[in-house]
């Protein structure tokens, strides 16, 4: 659902109830750098998620699920670091070269497939999600096979290193929250406004005159690059790449911190991120539980809040005012 | 007689073993309305599709304003100005009147889109003039009053008012109908009827329409063009296709039929 | 080296492997055109069958025919009551449908791990040694899971064909409108072909419970055979899946003869994603794409 400021609305910009929750979610995003190693661990991955979540997000917004998007992170990672080994980058320029490359093959992907209808969208994605498992598996000369790339030094810029927790965490902040921005800002945007709505209605939307092809394949080649650009930041904070680390499984993690959080708001992969990052711990020593927690909560969330956590303050609002007129 | 706008030549569409459309041709000329009739499976459908851009002619010609633009995409033929609407799925139903018309303005917002991206709202429509444009055609298709209605929720013949709107909003010099008066009734197909008739005289438009609602067709449309089996039988003046003895025979019935 | 032999050996091999597949797959691709769903818990029903048959032959002493039996009713009638319990909402939404399998995946391989550990476990042959067939050798154990899987082949073949519920399962495959109108009730239709789809996943998980070990973990290459065959062959056909289950186990066994590590792996799925590509219905799919 699209907020038009063209639209008549009431009240202003963000209620006094949108304001509380700001300063909520700022002292939550403050907190991690007063509490022990732990929490910042986990903070960290929490930033570093809704990222990459991001990028899918921006892929579903277009109506199509893409169950290889680790794939991208992949190849954002693993271009990065060897550009940083072989041609001597520093960090920034890395990370822009391997959203540079995740972006090209995204472009080359996606002009073939993107107008596969759904199903055969996410099949593809998934083999080719496969296929870079094992290159990067093969590649053993080039990507270390199996035993990945490790000893990655950590992230510089301008001479200032994050090698510590704090400082880690500082730039994984800044980067969801730019991810956060960026994608706010787009969906105001009529750019924005023409995802949206090949997403509700393909047909209609193409003939209003909107390219849908061209549309898609932006937002793919963005989702991609976005992608891209955390797994460089994520390979500086772990230290090493490997393919494991990239396989179907974290996939399909990703789609359901997508589906959980929600796909049709910015705030969607934070939520999901949030959410679905730390239970591990809360279920530490139960890891089936854990798992057949998130099936569960996925079949009743996909029946129930299709739109995801992020949808509940909209729908208690229509609730409202529907019991109030 | 003014020049033919939209020109269809041996157009052709076949699906696997099965030929919707054959060799068919016939032009509409600019401020003209009209009617595309025939009975079911005719082709009608494909026939839109096919000129629209939806899907590719496997053999022949559509010309618009002088354009070849068979075979697509349709965002080719919405930018030399020929605009389609849809039988169903008419809105976007969680959007407000106003919202799906905005929808429909994008096109010209975005211009391409590398503009879309730096934000610029021109390539067509400036900022300032998205509002204004938006409440014109509000007030063309008479529905300002429910402009912040969610459009899921209006009444149906609402819903193909809107429709339209939506299709006006990307600037069309031609209207491809689709059915617009399928599941009116009386009062509403007169509405559409005077809502057409003003759309072709005040804002210059062509309109063909697909239509199954004969006493509409026969009062509004000044030529009109019989499809049967993907094939014209007949084209010409109301009374003279409604006398056809072919077109009787394929589609009319007995003579009441065109009463109805 | 003897070429005709190894030649040979590999033809039987890829032959006996594909119709294996075949098995896997022709469940998926029946709920497929059911349904139009991905069903991404397909491996986890083939992992159950295969637990089924190991506590009722090594637990309940039952003989192994009974024992798949057993299984496959179990597996339908559960498969049925998961789509009607759990899958209805999403009947006409794929996309989210697809998701929601997915959930149901992780729950039921979760359970599995919950209940039974992570271990493999083993059950005892069906039967011991070689079989000769010409120049080629094949473990017997392995032959009669062949000639079982022809057998329930057949038998799918009988019923789609021949039976009343067969017959109009087939309708509704080909067209749901068409089905509708000739009174076949398509509600009735979906807890039925989920269920015979996850059937079909469990029999094949219990006829090859005896030659692979058996543990919560088994289900993930099945469901990858199975995506495979059925993207080649195309969705929602059942010949095309046979087609193509014979030919990626062919083609698997004469890459693993000539090709090295995982370069017959990545073949495999360049090639299917080649297909999707440029005839995403696949060698002799339906549906559009």
């Amino acid at each position: 659902m699209t907020t038009l400021a063209l639209a008549a609305r009431p009240g202003g910009r963000v209620g006094p109830l949108g304001m509380a929750g700001l300063v909520l979610l700022a002292a939550l995003a403050a907190l991690p750098w007063f509490s022990g190693a732990f929490v910042q661990h986990l903070a960290v991955l929490v930033c570093l998620n809704a990222v990459m979540v991001s990028g899918l997000a921006l892929v579903a917004r277009c109506g199509q699920l893409s169950l290889g998007h680790a794939a991208f992170v992949a190849i954002g990672a693993y271009a990065s670091v060897l550009a940083a080994r072989h041609w001597g980058l520093s960090f920034l320029p890395a990370m822009l070269l391997g959203a540079l490359a995740s972006a090209l093959v995204a472009l080359l992907l996606g002009w073939a497939i993107l107008r596969l209808r759904g199903v055969y969208f996410v099949l593809v994605t998934f083999a080719f999600g496969e296929l870079l498992r094992l290159a990067l598996l093969d590649g053993a000369a080039l990507t270390g096979g199996a035993n990945g790339i490790a000893g990655i030094g950590a992230a510089q810029v301008f001479g200032f290193a994050f090698d510590t927790r704090e400082r880690f965490y500082g730039l994984a902040l800044a980067a969801a929250l730019l991810s956060l921005w960026m994608l706010h800002a787009l969906f105001r945007r009529p750019l924005g406004h023409a995802m949206d709505a090949l997403a509700d209605n393909p047909a209609l939307a193409e003939s209003t005159g909107l390219n849908v092809h061209r549309i898609q394949l932006l937002a793919f080649v963005a989702g991609c690059a976005l992608a891209a650009a955390a797994g460089a930041l994520q390979s500086r904070y772990i230290g090493y790449v490997s393919p494991e680390s990239f396989n179907t499984s974290v996939s399909i993690g990703f789609i359901i911190m997508l589906v959980i959080g929600g796909r049709r708001s910015v705030w969607g992969p934070l939520v999901g991120a949030m959410v679905l990052t730390p239970l591990p711990e809360l279920f530490r020593g139960a890891v089936q539980t854990q798992h057949i927690f998130y099936g569960a909560a996925l079949i009743v969330i996909l029946r129930f809040l299709p739109d995801g956590l992020a949808s509940l303050p909209r729908r208690a609002r229509q609730l409202w005012s529907r019991d109030a007129a | 007689m003014s020049a033919p706008l939209l020109q269809v030549e041996g157009l052709s569409r076949s699906f696997g073993g099965l030929a919707a459309l054959r060799g068919l041709s016939f032009e509409v000329r600019e401020g003209e309305i009209v009617g595309l009739i025939g009975p079911n499976g005719a082709g009608k459908t494909t026939a839109f599709n096919v000129i629209s851009g939806t899907l590719p002619p496997t053999g022949g010609r559509v010309r618009f304003a002088g354009h070849d633009i068979a075979g697509g995409p349709p965002s080719k033929a919405v930018a030399r100005g020929l605009v389609r609407t849809f039988q169903s799925a008419t809105s976007y139903p969680e959007e407000t009147v106003a919202g799906n018309v905005y929808r429909g303005l994008l096109s010209r917002i975005l211009g391409t889109v590398p503009r879309g991206l730096a934000g610029r709202e021109d390539g067509g429509l400036p900022a300032s003039g998205v509002q204004a444009e938006m409440l014109r055609i509000l007030d063309l298709t008479d529905l300002r009053a429910w402009r912040d209605a969610p459009a899921g929720g209006l009444a149906y013949g609402l819903q193909k008012r809107l429709g339209i709107a939506v299709a006006l909003a990307a600037h069309p010099r031609m209207l491809l109908l689709d059915e617009p008066a399928a599941g009116l009734n009386h009062e509403e197909c007169n509405e559409l009827g005077r809502l057409l008739r003003r759309l072709r005289d005040e804002e210059g438009l062509t309109l063909l329409l697909v239509e199954h609602h004969m006493a509409l067709v026969m009062a509004l449309c000044q030529r009109i063009v019989v499809l049967v089996q993907g094939e014209k039988i007949a084209q010409g003046a109301p009374d003279a296709v409604r006398a056809n003895p072919a077109v009787i025979e394929a589609y009319l019935g007995a003579p009441d039929y065109a009463h109805a | 080296m003897d070429w005709t032999f190894l030649a040979t050996q590999a033809t039987v091999n890829g032959l006996i492997v594909g119709l294996l597949y075949l098995l896997m797959a022709v469940g998926f691709t029946l709920v497929f055109g059911v349904m139009r769903m991905v069903n991404f818990a397909h491996g986890e029903f083939y992992m159950l069958g295969a637990f089924g048959a190991y506590f009722l032959v090594s637990g309940a002493q039952l003989p192994f025919m009974a024992a798949v039996a057993i299984t496959f009713a179990g597996a339908l009638a559960g498969g049925a009551l998961l789509e009607w319990g759990v899958l209805k909402p999403f009947r006409r939404d794929e996309l989210n449908g697809m998701i929601a399998t997915i959930g149901l995946a992780m729950i039921l391989q979760n359970l599995a791990l919950m209940f039974f550990g992570p271990d493999p476990l083993s059950m005892p042959p069906v039967a011991e040694g070689v079989t000769r067939l010409g120049k080629a050798v094949v473990p017997t154990a392995r032959l009669y899971v062949v000639v079982f899987a022809c057998a329930v082949l057949a038998l799918l073949y009988g019923f789609l064909r021949f039976s009343r519920p067969g017959r109009a399962l087939r309708a509704v495959v080909e067209d749901m409108e068409i089905a509708a109108i000739q009174g076949i009730r398509s509600r009735l239709y979906y807890p039925l072909g989920f269920g015979l789809g996850a059937g079909l996943a469990a029999v094949a998980g219990a006829l090859m419970a005896p030659l692979f070990s058996v543990s919560p973990f088994v289900g993930g290459a099945p469901l990858l055979k199975a995506f495979i065959v059925v993207i080649l062959g195309g969705l929602g056909s059942i010949p095309g899946a046979a087609v193509a289950a014979m030919l990626l186990g062919l083609v698997e066994s004469y890459a693993s003869l000539l090709l090295a590590g995982s370069t017959a792996d990545m073949l495999i799925f360049a090639i299917v994603m080649a297909m999707l590509v440029l005839r995403p219905k696949g060698l002799l799919g339906r549906g559009e794409a």
